[in-house]
């Protein structure tokens, strides 16, 4: 074994191991991150279903005769509800876990119907 | 020494480049869900316009599988057209469900793009001899669908 081989053995191993800290460090970079977007995209997602739950759970009970009246009363119930067109407009958004969007409409869930008794007050 | 260094060096090197490829992969994994969450959405979102379209101005084609939509009456051939837009499927669940029942339920398939979704329409008559007035609408899924 020669002093020139042990130096470039060592210097070759130096090189290495700095390369590979370094796309090591990367990755694990990348793998936080993806992380972090995954729960933020569970959150969105939970956020939705519970707004659609609580959707089903108003459904089949008019609430107003005219569709309108009925989203604006949706929109007093479910303060993530914006009004958009006739009905009412979700939309979520996390940085960087993207963007969440779904139209409902009054009429879809029974909630507006022209026999229907005037508006009820807002249950709790 | 020297093909002792260069077997670790080239291991370091390789076991570091996977684990960035897994991070890369994981992150494209990530993309796709989104993605396919967000074609639910548009989907759902198509969806509630057909139901509430069929709620408000052609509420006797609800319990109707789309073939019987043409014979009701209750909707021009321009309106039929915009109602199909995208409509794969349209019929009262289970089959020969009767249209003038109390109550019903009818499963509905939508297109869009590649992505496809099933959703169920239920409906009741409050005056047995009225129209039927829908009462919920829920998602069933995405669906494969032939191009």
């Amino acid at each position: 074994m020669t002093l020139t081989e042990i130096l470039v053995s060592a210097s070759l191993l130096v090189i290495s191991a700095s390369a590979s800290l370094q796309v090591w460090a990367s990755g694990s970079r990348w793998s936080l991150r993806s992380e972090q977007r995954l729960e933020q995209q569970q959150a969105l997602e939970a956020e939705l279903l519970a707004v659609q739950a609580r959707l089903q759970q108003l459904a089949g009970t008019p609430v107003a005769g005219d569709c309108e009246d009925a989203a604006d009363w949706l929109v007093s119930q479910l303060p993530a509800l914006q009004r958009q067109g006739e009905g009412v407009l979700l939309r979520l958004q996390a940085g960087d876990g993207g963007e969440r969007q779904r139209w409902y409409d009054p009429a879809a869930y029974g909630l507006c119907n022209p026999s229907a008794a005037p508006l009820q007050a807002p249950s709790p | 020494m020297l093909p002792l260094a260069w077997s670790v060096s080239l291991l370091l090197l390789l076991s570091s480049l996977s684990l960035q490829a897994l991070a890369l992969q994981e992150g494209s994994l990530q993309a796709l869900q989104l993605r396919r969450r967000q074609q639910e959405d548009q989907l759902m979102t198509a969806a509630q316009r057909l139901a509430g379209r069929l709620q408000r101005q052609h509420s006797c084609l609800l319990p109707l599988a789309a073939a019987a939509w043409p014979a009701a009456g209750c909707a021009t051939a321009t309106e039929l057209a915009e109602l199909r837009q995208g409509l794969r499927a349209y019929q009262p669940a289970p089959a020969g469900g009767d249209p003038q029942a109390p109550e019903g339920r009818v499963e509905l398939l939508l297109q869009q793009g590649e992505g496809a979704a099933a959703f169920a329409l239920h409906w009741r008559r409050p005056d047995p001899a009225g129209p039927p007035v829908l009462v919920a609408l829920r998602e069933l899924g995405l669906r494969q669908v032939q191009p």
